[in-house]
């Protein structure tokens, strides 16, 4: 086989490979822009926004919380609950915060401050503890503003 | 959510997911024509002769890739649309320089390939959610730490080219810390993603420095400790390194603090002084590096020859199966990038980087997108690997870093290589296809 024949085989096939390579790149564009308003997409009307928990920052962001404030249900609204150094919340009478509404646990979780910061814990719940519309996992940082769901009742961190 | 919405979304999940197949069929099918066309040129250069098995090689590659495909197709369908392709590629070049060095090899190459999309195949079927690996994440790290301490055992053990890293079962030797790597990253995302908020925080005072309650590390730090000793006892030098930066990476990520990454540094500056100094292979090896040409026919021998081998490859090589062969020791295994980089010149060995780079830029976007954080971990983990272990073995054979000797994914031969990376490749899929079908979905307190 004469060399020159291998050499522009050879340089085809190196063509061949950036030429897979600029396919690879275009798939890459097509994935990162946002694709053109489609008319499928243009069809479907904006999902409405759902009710989400709004996390209200209040202005000394990054201080240490010092209290927790009913927000719902509306008719305990502004109950306060001084934060000490460890506080359960739950159905149960030895609670150190009885909630005694739909959907919460008998202890249901734990709010706790240590080194001058607060964090929230589940206590295996069979609804789970929401912090900011994200369920707890493990142990959360809880600043000032944030809120937690807990069955139907949603408290502020203040 | 509404039932119209559903159905909307589901149409566009189902409308990116069919974007993206048909995408990965295209680049498939160009990868696949890439391969041959390689595989027939070398055996050109090297009998002048079209190789007599070009029809059974054709039909097993094709049968490989389309069944890689439909899979993924029936049951990943949203998954991203690059991964596969480029690893495809990687593979099938990897193949046909191995099949062009060593007869014998290319053969059991070709099975661990198909052993290696066997085990893609059963990955992705058997992991139906990622959610599932997080809830055995101290499963996995018990089996990462118990597959690290297996070449140990005196038994099953076995010691080959000054590492201890084998294992044989009957006829079969397999590098269980391949396996490892998978399951303690997999361990690390799920300990991370469950604790991170504690990790982030600094709540323990040590003198003047705040640092994280130091009992929240200690699982971690244990899984961390144990695998980098087993690893150094066993002369493992490359992969305790990758083990090291993925370590280090997913913690920086999982907290978000920039320290972990100047304190992960320190440890390894720490870490390599001492090395050099207790080990007289770790300084052989600097030594080596820094100048491999006061031994050229000894121990500088293999890098000195792959520096020629680099040199000779010149722009555009000198042509699939006409380069020297035989000349640099484990050429089908840590050298094949000098290989290819002397038959494809600069030209074929930057389109390799390419795929690495293409595959680790993949593999992060698919933890961008990712919703829920252990997946999003567990696909930096998992990129991170990939794209560090090309690093670590590319940077030896060019003379960038010390040579640790650990294969090249995908493209090196070696079994356990192979089919740890296909399933981790699966893992990176799952991941990338549960993203896509969430995204529509917001999460909701009730």
């Amino acid at each position: 086989m004469p060399e020159q024949l291998l050499t522009v085989l050879k340089l085809c096939l190196l063509a061949l490979l950036y030429l897979f390579f600029l396919r690879v790149l275009r798939a890459v564009w097509a994935e990162v822009t946002p694709p053109k308003v489609a008319p499928e997409s243009a069809a479907v009307p904006p999902p409405s926004k759902p009710p989400k928990i709004k996390s209200v920052r209040s202005s000394k962001k990054g201080s240490v919380p010092t209290k927790l404030t009913v927000v719902e249900p509306v008719a305990r609204a502004g109950s306060d609950y001084p934060l000490g150094e460890d506080l359960t919340l739950g159905r149960a009478p030895g609670c150190s915060v009885v909630l005694d509404e739909q959907y919460v646990s008998q202890v249901h979780s734990r709010v706790f401050q240590r080194d001058s910061s607060v964090f929230v814990e589940d206590l295996g719940s069979t609804n789970g503890t929401w912090l900011n519309g994200v369920r707890a996992v493990g142990q959360m940082h809880a600043r000032p503003g944030d809120r937690i769901q807990i069955g139907n009742v949603i408290l502020e961190f203040r | 959510m509404t039932v119209p919405t559903r159905a909307a979304s589901e149409d566009a999940v189902a409308l990116v997911s069919g974007r993206r197949r048909t995408t990965e069929l295209g680049l498939l099918i160009l990868a696949f024509i890439v391969i041959v066309g390689l595989y027939a040129l070398a055996s050109l250069g090297r009998n002048a002769s079209v190789p007599a098995n070009i029809g059974p090689f054709l039909a097993a590659v094709l049968a490989l890739v389309l069944v890689a495909h439909l899979v993924v197709r029936r049951v990943a369908p949203a998954a991203d649309a690059l991964l596969l392709p480029l690893a495809a590629l990687l593979n099938g070049m990897g193949y046909v320089f191995i099949a062009r060095l060593n007869d014998d090899l290319a053969g059991l190459q070709a099975a661990w390939t198909a052993a290696g999309i066997t085990c893609f195949v059963l990955t992705l079927v058997l992991v139906r959610d990622i959610k599932v690996l997080q809830r055995y994440r101290y499963t996995f790290g018990l089996i990462g730490v118990l597959l690290l301490l297996m070449p140990l055992l005196p038994v099953f053990g076995n010691e080959i080219n000054g590492s201890r890293i084998w294992v044989s079962l009957g006829p079969v030797g397999f590098q269980p810390g391949e396996f490892a790597k998978i399951a303690l990253a997999i361990f690390f995302a799920g300990y991370l993603q469950e604790n991170r908020e504690l990790l982030s925080v600094a709540t323990f005072r040590l003198g003047p420095l705040s640092i994280p309650d130091p009992k929240h590390f200690a699982p971690i730090l244990l899984a961390w400790g144990v695998a980098l000793a087993v690893m150094i006892f066993q002369r493992d030098l490359g992969s305790a390194l990758l083990f090291f930066v993925l370590f280090v990476v997913m913690l920086w990520v999982a907290t978000g603090r920039a320290a972990y990454l100047v304190a992960g540094f320190i440890l390894f500056a720490a870490g390599a002084a001492l090395a050099y100094r207790q080990f007289s292979h770790v300084q052989q090896r600097v030594e080596i590096w820094l100048d491999p040409w006061t031994d050229p026919q000894g121990v500088g021998y293999q890098i000195v020859q792959s520096v020629y081998a680099l040199s000779w490859g010149g722009v555009v090589g000198t042509g699939p199966g006409l380069g020297i062969s035989g000349r640099i020791p484990f050429e089908e295994t840590d050298f094949i990038f000098a290989i290819i980089a002397e038959e494809l010149g600069l030209l074929g060995s930057t389109a390799v980087l390419c795929a690495f780079l293409l595959m680790v830029g993949s593999g992060l976007r698919i933890a961008r997108r990712c919703s829920d954080s252990f997946g999003s971990l567990l696909a930096v983990g998992l990129t991170t690997l990939i794209g560090v272990q090309a690093f670590i073995i590319v940077g030896g054979v060019i003379r960038l870093l010390p040579l640790t000797g650990i294969t090249l994914p995908f493209v090196s031969y070696g079994g356990s290589s192979l089919v740890a990376n296909y399933v981790l490749l699966a893992l990176l899929l799952r991941i990338s296809d549960g993203a896509s079908r969430r995204v529509p979905q917001p999460v909701l307190a009730r």
